[in-house]
């Protein structure tokens, strides 16, 4: 069947002709745009045509030139981040040529700043939503973030960043108003210079902390990013877009002279984190009331039960106790060098990156010393500093005409990253394991459970990843009412990862086959994401106040990942493949996904103040059942710019007011094989010989089709006194219907664990606020401050019939908030013998889970700073971060307490709450509750501060360079407050791309870096 | 010319509009097998291969442990040494809690069992080799059911396997699990032939129906099934040493208590577990042999010995043997109170050089001593049980043989089972059995146990 899609597109495009009618080529507006006093030129400033899509960019001298533009009377805007726009009105005669130059004065916050959105880019005062942009040109010069995430973190009112781990190389989630999909991924969809990317797990990762595909984006290449916070702005997305869609833009070339820039980082990386001691009651079981001779672990509560006697009281740390802590402070290294300029013929922007990062992680000197002796040789670099980290990013992206009526811009980026993890979160011989739950005393293994640290950290885990993500985009204009796109783009991933350990190396236990025997699992993956992006765009005046603008356009998405696991154990001594291992297997894993989809938009612009948007997309998904239909997903979206109606009254104190309101559709495919229904191979042992065998995989589901969100956004935007105070509110609900659970089946029906099923709904409901205020802004001292912050509630609202499971912990239960915390409560306990310690008998603890909390934030906010000394020579920046209304499970205490080294288990000067929370989880009578562990999770983190000086031309001139910063930065400085009693409040091992919850178990702390960074400009 | 252009744009869009939805949504799902791949004589046997890993997976797959590590756990015979809650152990059973795919996995058994037969007698041609298969699958399934009965609670769902719109699924006592037990037992040596390869699963179907029987409080038949003359007027008794061994491999299905234990101490054998266990450590007994030195679990507190013997992942598990059935001939005897037989029947394997080979014992004379008639009736029956528990050490018999000491010889639980303070903090709970998991839910049929007594 051919596509009925075709039709639709040859009806929509062939009819612009029709409506628009003729127009003709125009004229030539030129000119220059300054900044306001200092008359310096401002590079990348929008020089728009208000009421069409045509415009350009200033070069780095400031000018610009806009070729065929419409004759008559037009309205000329320029706009760019940090300055108040100005706009003029020009005459334009056809083949004429008008010089106009701007002087753009700074300003907090712009209305008219440039969104990217599906259809192209768009003033962000005709865009019925809030868009948050980030203009990471010039954050990344003073934040020295490792990832952009950190970029994100504390500054977007409603994005949240969720830290994992605090390992070198790993990754933080990204929520966007919260959780929508009960099963499905909760990352927003992120489009690099047009090809579509996410924040999925990365291939093939033997690492159990979580490293995501977008850790290795460089922050250095990024121009700006623009945040679609819901399916009310990013409809247009389709499928992919219901957790909204971050929009980045690299750097880009402008037109003069090569510039060059170059800078520098050096500084520490270290764990901060004060760990718990781990404690040992000892003494010997009473045996028809006579002690015995054997030493035992004697619980406090037994003692009171006259179980034991106790003898001693002894504790230890191995991560803190200085000859046996596996942490030291480490240095981190980053140099850049970019090259940007052109001309009328070519654009171009180069850079060149390498950035190193030795994370904590390091082989006490006594465990090299051991391992020396034993082997005869010391431990190689590798297994004595574990986790490293190393990137080369290479950038290329240059612009250049075609012809007189389109130009082509080529984007290319490659990363070449080396990430070496230790051997530690999940696995019981890993590094968290057998410290956290050791006994409290110096055991044989320096104080380990059971192997010794030397041991675990010549478990070698390594990945690679060469990545290349490039597009090509040609924007064609054949007149000047019609403008066409076409982006064709790339992101692949050829990584290479694997989990290590030489003969006679490596844990005793706990990964391969017992003893130092070797092995080695190994997987390759080609990680490919294919975009397709062709749109038009049709501008035309119908009256003279109502403009408009019609797109159409057509997406195709392939999404492929070939991957080959190969697993070697006993390995004959030297030997470093899995070819000689005495035990091998092998596998395949492919998985192919594609999307079509096609849309439509209609622009209505009245007198460039009231703005109307329509829009609908369709999209089709190789994912979705056969029984499924076309899924819609319909925007509707207005703002109004109040204050530039004439009967609007004139306040000196309000220089700006526009309401925005918009309603929209957007969806999460389901994965790639959850329609369908099929046979699982494997291997059985019948006679000696390992025989195929098939069973039934899953019974799939025809019906399968997208889980879709609707969202509703309202709110305005003020910016007052003189622009120097500006307002955003929102305020946001968004209802998933249709939400993809993966329903476990019953196990006697024997036919696959679970099926993908349409059956729940959720809903996201919140406000978001941000204020930038300008406080100061004389020749001396500047203050600038921002303050954003949300309020999300989270609930799901219906899951079929579906038996939600009663895990206690994270659990979702209709009517709460998904992963929510539940468990029977301890509802009182008293020390009735007074006796100072708490048994079974003295607790009484509720006969039905409860619910405590939720796992993600309610309330998040940012706050930052910025203070400029002697005329901006010096600038201080500072964020705080706070998030708070939510709970952790705390599951490293409750795992301690149940292996019996915590001190509510061992020591009676444990506080009588503590005691309960241990008492209760290990005891069956009184249901195992972990709820004495479920903890408030608030806190205020001191995120980031920067320190910059910018030098004086002169002295900058002395290492020949134009200009010249040093800067001092901090990130993760520490703890202002909270009310979380464990030892790090964003470590959390639970948090996964589909959900999760909040679990400081198996997760390291936060690392805090401090780094000294040089940018000189040539 | 002005209209060319913008239709010159919509060719360019139709370049993908155009193309068909195979074209532009076609993906490859090698890793699928679709359902008709194997409708072919390869095909139904590859899903025979696929149930006979699913009954490996059960009994003592690598996958979140076998029934047999269950058993061991609820029982007295394996001692928790993960971190986290210890609910089996305990005896306060959490359907949520790792492990708890007992239930899983005793589903799967049944029904890939099923689907199995189905296919063979669809796409095998018909032959001896048919029979023998579709007789072995009956055989298992009857082990399975018997393993379910004895390790679940009351009234638990069997499906229909209708894989094109599955069913709720029936709910049966744990007596009417026994009885299907019997009637698949029958179904194999039904189909299967008397001699040579089919002879090896006709032992294994009688041996399973004998337990079925022992399990229903048949004493008498199920010495009779296990006995000469228990498969036809001229067979012959089950043989003391024969074996049926499940194997496994180092690879794609690895013993389970060889991962779980020997590699990873994760559970180790219990001593006097809960002051009612047996001495399985302590005694020294030959049939039970583990390290003499312990090392620290995986939660990094209990002090964990080694069970020998699994040498590495492929090692083979015994399911079932000739000494089960001499164990059923002795158990029946002492209910008919004939207590020479019952001693002889529990001194024949003590004696068997075969049974000690197989089941690497010494083969010196005071490895394994004769037994000697402990005097009165309650020690004669704890006798026979020790004697059980010994030969079928993480054999999965453990928790069906306590229960049937509190439902057949009216012990009281606190007699039988782990009670008092458990070793890691608490006190035991009162579980004697498993219950399905918590997914189970899902079939509407089911509302939870009808009880869970013995």
């Amino acid at each position: 069947m051919r596509s009925k899609w075709g039709a639709i597109l040859v009806i929509a495009v062939g009819l612009l002709p029709a409506v628009v009618g003729a127009q003709d080529r125009g004229g030539t507006i030129r000119g220059r745009v300054v900044e306001t006093g200092t008359n310096t030129p401002l590079a990348a400033a929008q020089v728009i045509v208000t009421g069409t899509r045509q415009g350009g960019l200033t070069g780095t001298d400031g000018r610009f030139v806009l070729s065929g533009v419409t004759p008559g009377s037009v309205l000329i805007r320029v706009v760019r981040l940090g300055y108040q726009p100005v706009s003029k009105t020009v005459q334009v005669t056809t083949g004429g040529d008008v010089t106009v130059d701007f002087s753009l004065e700074a300003a907090v916050k712009t209305l008219d700043a440039i969104v990217t959105t599906a259809t192209g880019e768009q003033s962000r005062k005709s865009y019925g939503n809030v868009v948050a942009t980030l203009n990471l040109d010039s954050l990344a010069e003073k934040a020295a973030a490792t990832n952009v995430n950190e970029l994100l973190q504390g500054r977007v009112a409603g994005v949240q960043v969720i830290q994992g781990s605090g390992q070198t190389g790993t990754s933080s989630s990204i929520r966007i108003r919260g959780n929508s999909s009960l099963s499905l991924s909760n990352e927003p969809l992120i489009v690099v210079d047009g090809v579509r990317i996410d924040n999925s797990p990365a291939p093939g990762n033997f690492s159990t902390q979580r490293i995501n595909n977008f850790n290795g984006i460089n922050p250095e290449e990024i121009e700006s990013l623009d945040i679609l916070k819901g399916p009310s702005a990013s409809a247009l997305y389709g499928t992919a877009a219901a957790n909204g869609v971050l929009v980045i833009k690299t750097k880009r070339g402008r037109v003069g002279a090569t510039r060059w820039a170059t800078s520098a980082e050096y500084g520490n990386v270290s764990q901060p984190a004060q760990f718990f001691d781990n404690y040992r009651a000892w003494g010997r079981n009473l045996v028809g009331g006579v002690p015995g001779t054997a030493p035992v672990l004697c619980r406090i509560s037994d003692q009171s039960l006259g179980r034991c006697v106790r003898d001693s009281l002894t504790t230890f740390n191995p991560l803190m106790n200085p000859s046996t802590r596996p942490f030291a402070t480490q240095p981190r290294y980053q140099l850049g060098v970019n090259a940007s300029g052109g001309n009328e013929n070519l654009k171009y922007f180069f850079s060149v990156e390498r950035m190193g990062e030795t994370g904590p992680y390091e082989m006490p000197a006594a465990e090299i010393t051991r391992l020396t002796t034993l082997r005869g040789s010391r431990p190689r670099a590798e297994q004595i500093n574990p986790n490293q980290l190393s990137q080369t990013s290479l950038r290329g992206n240059f612009t250049f005409p075609l012809g007189k009526t389109a130009d082509m811009t080529v984007s290319t980026g490659y990363i070449d990253r080396s990430l070496l993890s230790p051997f530690d979160g999940g696995f019981f011989a890993g590094l968290s394991f057998q410290s956290y739950f050791a006994p409290g005393f110096r055991t044989a293994f320096n104080g380990n459970s059971a192997q010794h640290t030397g041991d675990i950290l010549s478990v070698t885990q390594s990945r690679r990843d060469q990545r290349i993500t490039g597009s090509t985009q040609l924007n064609w204009k054949p007149v000047s009412w019609l403008s066409n796109r076409a982006v064709v783009g790339l992101d692949q991933i050829a990584a290479y990862s694997f989990r290590f350990s030489r003969a006679n190396e490596g844990t005793v236990t706990g990964w391969g086959p017992p003893g130092q025997t070797g092995g080695k699992d190994a997987n390759r993956n080609t990680f490919s994401r294919y975009s397709v992006d062709l749109g038009s765009t049709a501008s035309f005046t119908l009256t003279p106040t109502i403009t408009s603008k019609t797109s159409v356009g057509a997406q195709w998405f392939k999404d492929t990942q070939y991957e080959t696991v190969v697993q070697g154990y006993t390995l004959p001594p030297g030997a470093q493949t899995p070819n000689s291992a005495s035990i091998r297997t092998s596998s395949e894993f492919t998985s192919e996904n594609a999307t079509f989809g096609a849309y439509v938009q209609q622009d209505l612009a009245w007198n460039d103040r009231l703005f109307l948007t329509g829009s609908v997309r369709t999209d089709q998904n190789s994912a979705f059942g056969r029984n499924a239909g076309n899924t819609l997903f319909p925007r509707l979206a207005l703002s109004y710019v109040l204050t530039e109606e004439s009967w609007f009254p004139q306040w000196s104190t309000l220089n700006n007011l526009r309401f925005r309101s918009a309603w929209g559709r957007a969806g999460v495919q389901p994965s790639t094989i959850a329609a369908l229904q099929f046979l699982t191979a494997n291997t059985v042992p019948l006679g000696g010989t390992e025989v195929g065998a098939l069973r039934l995989g899953a019974i799939g589901n025809s019906d399968l089709r997208p889980e879709v969100t609707t969202e509703t956004e309202t709110g305005f935007d003020a910016a007052l006194f003189n622009n120097r105070v500006n307002i955003e509110a929102t305020y946001f609900r968004k209802l998933s219907t249709d939400a993809l659970f993966q329903n476990p089946l019953p196990p006697s029906f024997g036919a696959g664990a679970s099926q993908w099923q349409n059956i729940a709904a959720v809903l996201n409901a919140g406000g978001e606020l941000s204020v930038d205020l300008q406080l100061l802004n004389r020749k001396w001292l500047t203050w600038s401050t921002r303050i954003n912050g949300s309020r999300i509630e989270n609930k799901l609202v219906d899951a079929g019939r579906a038996q939600l499971a009663v895990t206690q912990g994270a659990r979702n239960v209709v009517g709460y908030p998904m992963f929510g915390l539940w468990a029977r409560p301890i509802k009182s306990f008293a020390d009735a013998n007074n006796d100072g310690i708490l048994t079974e008998s003295e607790i009484v603890v509720g006969d039905t889970a409860e619910y405590k909390g939720p796992t993600l934030p309610v309330n998040e906010a940012g706050w930052s700073n910025t203070i400029g000394l002697f005329k901006n020579t010096v600038q201080i920046s500072t964020l705080m971060d706070y998030r708070g209304g939510h709970y952790n499970q705390w599951g490293f205490e409750n795992q301690r307490c149940i292996s019996g080294n915590c001190q509510g288990v061992n020591d009676r000067s444990a506080p009588l709450a503590d005691q309960a929370a241990a008492v209760t989880t290990t005891s069956a009578r009184l249901g195992n509750s972990v709820s004495g562990y479920f903890t408030p999770n608030d806190f205020i983190r001191f995120r980031e501060l920067s320190v910059a000086y910018t030098l004086p031309v002169a002295l900058a001139g002395k290492v020949k360079a134009r200009s010249a910063t040093v800067a001092l930065v901090g990130r993760n400085i520490g703890l202002i407050w909270t009310r979380f009693p464990g030892i790090d409040p964003e470590t959390n091992g639970a948090v996964a791309n589909n959900g999760g919850g909040n679990n400081d178990f198996f997760s390291a702390p936060l690392l805090r870096y401090w780094t000294l960074r040089v940018n000189l400009g040539y | 010319m002005r209209r060319r252009t913008p239709l010159l744009a919509a060719a360019a869009l139709l370049t993908l509009g155009a193309c068909n939805r195979e074209q532009l949504l076609g993906v490859d799902t090698p890793d699928q097998i679709r359902p008709e791949d194997a409708a072919s004589p390869n095909g139904a046997a590859a899903v025979r291969a696929g149930a006979l890993r699913d009954f490996a997976q059960f009994y003592g797959g690598t996958t979140s442990v076998g029934v047999n590590v269950y058993v061991g756990l609820l029982g007295d015979e394996l001692i928790n040494a993960r971190p986290g809650a210890d609910h089996i152990d305990v005896r306060a059973f959490n359907e949520n809690t790792f492990p708890a795919a007992a239930w899983n996995k005793f589903s799967d058994s049944y029904t890939q069992a099923i689907r199995a037969v189905r296919s063979l007698n669809e796409f095998a041609p018909a032959s001896a080799a048919r029979s023998r298969d579709i007789g072995q699958l009956y055989a298992l399934q009857s082990i399975t059911l018997n393993i379910g009965g004895e390790l679940f609670c009351n009234g638990v769902p069997l499906a229909s396997v209708n894989d094109a719109a599955p069913e709720a699924a029936t709910l049966v006592s744990t007596q009417q699990l026994y009885q299907r037990a019997i009637a698949q037992a029958d179904s194999a040596l039904g189909v299967l032939g008397a001699t040579g390869a089919d002879l090896n699963f006709r032992y294994l179907a009688r041996v399973a129906k004998a337990r079925a029987q022992l399990n229903l409080g048949l004493f008498d038949a199920a010495a009779a099934t296990v006995s000469a003359g228990g498969d036809g007027a001229a067979s012959a008794a089950v043989p003391t040493s024969w074996q049926y061994a499940v194997e496994y491999s180092q690879t794609t299905l690895v013993n389970t208590i060889f991962d779980w234990m020997v590699n990873t101490a994760n559970f180790g054998p219990s001593d006097r577990e809960g002051g009612n266990g047996l001495d399985f450590r302590s005694a020294r007994d030959p049939r039970v042999q583990t390290t003499t030195t312990s090392r620290l679990g995986q939660d990094g507190s209990t002090q964990v010995f080694t069970v020998l013997g699994y040498v590495n992942g492929s090692a083979p598990t015994t399911l079932v043997s000739g000494v089960t059935a001499r164990m059923i001939e002795a158990e029946a005897a002492l209910r008919r109170g004939d207590v020479a037989l019952w001693l002889s029947k529990l001194n024949e394997p003590r004696a068997d050089g075969a049974v000690r080979t197989l089941r690497n014992i010494p083969v010196a004379a005071d490895a394994l001593p004769p037994l000697t008639d402990p005097g009165s009736a309650d020690a004669r029956v704890n006798l026979l049980f020790r004697e059980r528990a010994f030969w079928f050490y993480l054999n999965a018999t453990r928790v069906g043989d306590l229960r049937r000491l509190q439902r057949q010889y009216n012990r009281p639980a606190t007699a039988v089972w782990p009670t008092g303070a458990y070793f890691k903090g608490g006190t035991y709970g009162t579980d004697v059995t498993l219950t399905p998991s918590f997914a189970e839910f899902n079939n509407t049929a089911y509302k939870g146990c009808t009880d869970r007594n013995p």
